[in-house]
């Protein structure tokens, strides 16, 4: 084995072993929990952008290893693998430090990070994963790191929001495995393949192939958060910022996206999947949850709740950019994966914010927010433009190529859905920054805490919301330059589309 | 330092009131409400043209100075300037605990201004979106600052129409981008020329900046933020928000390049009824507050009748296609100074413009008494509702909750005669448009 073979598992051990040394390590050991979860994002980051640079230039990035006969373990580093991957890493790394100043004083921080820790180990996993085996068992890892994670508080009601968590997420898993063994059954090889590799059965199998598709698309879904399997995702935001941060912007939810762009793009290719006439209802389904998501975050009081409703609609312009299947589309719904994961997490934060300074759990609470958390709420106020799709914030990006991708495929009804769902994003996000910044603050907060010396709030907890609404005004303002994520989602479609 | 290098002053024109959002920057700067503008007042000085394209910025931005937006860049210096000087009294008169260097009211301005300033000089069609966005919602924060009933009311007409206007250009930037190579205006117009585009572009685009600067029907913004917003907003009204959705129509139609015979019946029709629609109201209720507004719709509406004569008739642009900028400047000037006047000097100016009123309103008292006596009866109920409605109100506020109210108890009736007229007059037009 070369380095170039090393390296992928590296990347995944980079979190792993730090989790697990957490596990072990005292409540009262802040210190060394802190060094080795900073160690672990940031030696994870560095290996992340040596891929990086080594993708770019072409290189090859795999490990294979042995699982069963006829099976590999494979872990590949890809330009789309790495989008995500980086995705990942990068915003792991912000909510490491976040979750640092969220959970100060909290007990059981050493069962918190360790979870965090295999969490992002599997969503790692899921990204660099060669073929749908890996990809399986990463992804049920994920399932199991996150249900203690949801469950953290140790409340009723947390308790309950787990148990629905995995019901779904097992379910989902299950659908996913039969899918996966059918699929194997038919085709004898289950790796990924640029373009799919089920072309050769296409005709022969095609109700078959209609039905795995279902399957895989249904086991994805779930943490997708794709109409009607959305139920779990905000019943789970009883569980504290980090997670809801994690699980919205940077591991579940997004893995579940993840797997179904891998499914219609490596699994059954465009081409095949257009053919089989499974394209189409996954673009009708993925337009019918992002307006149905938007109409139920119209009317959430509380935060987290529309925050996560806003999520069950933007994930799904990612399932929409791939079932328009045509290349600028592919762009919007990949690019879109990382625009909406820093958006969202920004949110995420702010609302953690409110709620850790100021007891503020429900919109109708935050009058006047604006005066006493500023840099809190200007993160959340170019955050929430984003998901509404202002230019130039990172969110107008992800929706241009998604319009421009419709057209091109001759689809235009996407666009009227776009249009609708940021009025309907709009209508939601906007009253929100109408009371926090122009409505007269209360006489007294929820809870408020004291921060000392006028601080607005912790450290730990201000920088990473204002860090991530740099970034997706960056990102949107800078879409052109290189290394952007929008020059990464081109570098991948142009391998699904143009290169032979 | 060749004619190329002040390209940079471009983006520094818009970028610096950016940084001075900040209120950690603008709090550690004296006359910082003056300092914004520094880089502006620089940039119309410098004598030449210049362009800057950051390929790095957006989809690859262009910025541009010309002369035509030079004219614009002067006003928007103009205007600006008198916002900023009226912005302190104003905080002074109404005890506001956020004066404008201090406050999150500078943060709002500097980004409008920001915004303005883009608008003016961007030179592509996704640069002046997101420039326009900038400076509108910028804009409504100046709408609502007053943070009472009234301007509330009128931020949220001033936004939901934003809202629409934006996602309809964001429509009409989707098709042009699907069916021209570039999305420079210069390319856009040539593409269009071409036959390349298609026609919903002109739709969307057409309805989207009437909107924007409130040609009727979409002029309720307008005169609520008129009535209702804080004073600096007032000066600003015309010159930022109507000016820059007119400068829109001019930027993305090829005005005076092409025939677009359909549009310029359309364009004729409303800038009439627009023009028409003003002269009513001032007949009907033209009181010093109304007056800016009412300028405002009236030389709007005379704007988009130009356009629709240049649309029908391309030949006319070579004529006097050079006074339209100079117009859009000086559309935004005299609103600006309507309103300054009205705020600044109340005891001169204000009661000048006052007798002027009132001389008016006794003409039109003589005329409605001439007039058919069923709509002279209507004038008269109406101008006793609403000059009673005037002399009961004693404070701007209180003001603003009767507007509000006024606006509910005419829908019953007027409008609807009035829109029920011109919505006639517009069939009757397009019907005669169509056997001519």
């Amino acid at each position: 084995m070369n380095w170039n073979e090393w390296l992928p598992l590296l990347v995944v051990f980079s979190s792993l072993i730090p989790g697990l040394v957490i596990f072990g390590l005292p409540e009262k050991n802040i210190r060394t929990r802190t060094a080795l979860n900073m160690f672990g994002a940031v030696a994870k980051l560095a290996l992340v952008v040596w891929m990086l640079w080594g993708v770019y230039n072409e290189y090859h990035f795999e490990t294979r290893l042995a699982l069963l006969p006829g099976l590999d373990l494979v872990l590949r580093a890809g330009p789309f693998a790495l989008i995500f991957v980086t995705l990942s890493t990068v915003l792991w790394l912000v909510t490491t430090v976040y979750a640092i100043g969220y959970l100060e004083n909290s007990p059981h921080r050493s069962r918190f990070f360790g979870f965090f820790s295999l969490c992002v180990t599997a969503t790692v996993g899921v990204a660099l994963s060669g073929n749908m085996i890996t990809f399986l068992l990463f992804y049920e890892l994920l399932t199991l790191s996150t249900y203690p994670l949801v469950v953290h508080r140790g409340t009723e009601e947390a308790r309950r929001a787990g148990q629905t968590y995995l019901i779904y997420t097992i379910v989902g898993g299950a659908m996913l495995l039969l899918g996966t063994v059918w699929l194997y059954n038919l085709t004898g090889s289950l790796e990924f393949t640029p373009r799919g590799f089920i072309q050769a059965i296409a005709l022969e199998h095609q109700a078959a192939l209609i039905i795995i598709f279902i399957l895989l698309i249904g086991g994805f879904g779930v943490k997708a958060a794709l109409f009607p399997l959305h139920g779990w995702l905000p019943q789970a935001m009883v569980a504290p910022a980090p997670v809801s941060a994690l699980l919205h912007a940077v591991a579940v939810v997004k893995a579940g996206a993840f797997g179904i762009i891998r499914v219609v793009y490596d699994v059954f290719g465009v081409e095949s999947a257009a053919r089989l006439g499974v394209a189409a209802p996954l673009a009708w389904l993925a337009a019918f949850t992002i307006i149905y998501g938007s109409l139920r975050a119209l009317f959430q009081d509380d935060l987290k709740r529309r925050l996560a409703f806003s999520t069950v609609s933007q994930v799904s312009y990612i399932a929409l950019g791939v079932a328009i299947a045509g290349p600028i589309a592919t762009i919007g719904g990949v690019v879109h994966l990382v625009h909406q994961g820093i958006m969202k997490i920004t949110l995420f934060f702010c609302a953690g914010n409110l709620a850790e300074t100021l007891g503020i759990h429900k919109i109708s609470e935050m009058n006047g927010v604006g005066r006493r958390m500023p840099w809190t709420m200007a993160a959340f106020t170019i955050g929430a433009f984003g998901m509404i799709g202002a230019p130039p914030i990172a969110g107008f990006v992800s929706k241009w190529y998604l319009g421009l991708g419709a057209l091109e495929a001759e689809q235009g009804w996407v666009v009227l859905v776009l249009a609708g769902s940021s009025l309907l994003n709009a209508a939601y996000f906007l009253p929100i920054l109408h009371r926090a910044w122009f409505c007269k603050p209360p006489d007294s907060w929820p809870q408020e805490h004291d921060f000392g010396n006028n601080k607005e709030t912790a450290w730990a907890l201000l920088l990473p919301p204002v860090f991530t609404a740099g970034l997706a005004l960056a990102v949107g303002l800078l879409a052109f330059a290189p290394f952007s994520p929008l020059e990464w989602a081109q570098l991948i479609a142009k391998r699904e589309f143009y290169q032979p | 330092m060749n004619i190329d290098d002040y390209g940079i002053i471009l983006l520094v024109v818009i970028s610096w009131p950016l940084l001075l959002a900040f209120p950690a920057v603008h709090t550690r700067l004296p006359f910082a409400h003056y300092l914004v503008l520094a880089p502006a007042v620089l940039l119309a000085l410098f004598p030449g043209e210049t362009t800057v394209t950051p390929a790095w910025l957006l989809f690859g931005a262009e910025f541009q100075l010309d002369n035509n937006n030079r004219w614009l860049l002067v006003m928007a210096i103009g205007i600006w300037l008198a916002a900023a000087t009226t912005c302190n009294n104003f905080n002074n008169d109404n005890k506001v605990n956020d004066s404008l260097i201090s406050g999150k009211t500078f943060s709002f301005f500097s980004l409008t201004l920001a915004g303005h300033l883009g608008t003016i000089l961007s030179a592509d069609a996704v640069s002046f979106f997101c420039c326009s966005t900038l400076m509108g919602y910028g804009f409504y924060g100046l709408i609502v600052r007053q943070n009472d009933e009234a301007s509330r009311w009128a931020g949220r007409f001033y936004i939901g129409f934003l809202i629409i206007a934006d996602l309809l250009v964001f429509e009409s930037i989707l098709l042009a981008a699907h069916d021209a190579d570039k999305l420079q205006f210069n390319s856009l117009h040539k593409a269009i020329i071409d036959g390349n585009i298609s026609t919903a572009y002109v739709w969307l685009v057409s309805i989207a900046f009437m909107i924007k600067a409130g040609v009727w029907p979409a002029h309720i913004w307008l005169t609520a933020s008129f009535n209702s917003a804080a004073r600096p907003a007032c000066i600003l009204l015309t010159g930022v928000p109507v000016a820059m959705g007119l400068l829109g129509l001019i930027r993305w139609l090829p005005v005076g390049e092409i025939v677009i015979s359909d549009w310029g019946i359309y364009f004729l029709v409303l800038g009439v009824i627009t023009v028409l629609y003003a002269l009513i109201q001032f007949i009907n209720k033209g009181y010093q507050s109304r007056l800016p507004a009412l300028v405002t719709l009236f030389m709007t509406g005379l704007f988009v009748t130009g356009l629709g004569a240049v649309m029908t008739r391309p030949e006319l642009w070579h004529d006097y296609g050079y006074l339209a900028y100079p117009c859009l400047a000086l559309l935004g000037i005299i609103s600006a100074a309507l309103s300054y006047i009205r705020i600044t000097q109340p005891q001169t100016g204000g009661t000048l413009l006052n007798r002027l009123i009132e001389r008016g309103l006794q003409l039109m008292d003589i005329l409605q008494n001439t007039q058919l006596s069923s709509t002279g009866k209507l004038f008269s109920k109406i101008n006793t509702r609403v000059l009673s409605t005037r002399k009961t109100c004693k404070t701007k506020s209180e003001h603003g909750f009767r507007f509000i109210d006024e606006i509910e108890h005419q829908l019953r009736f007027w409008p609807v005669i009035i829109t029920i007229l011109t919505l006639f007059l517009v069939t009757i037009i397009y019907l005669a448009s169509l056997t001519v």
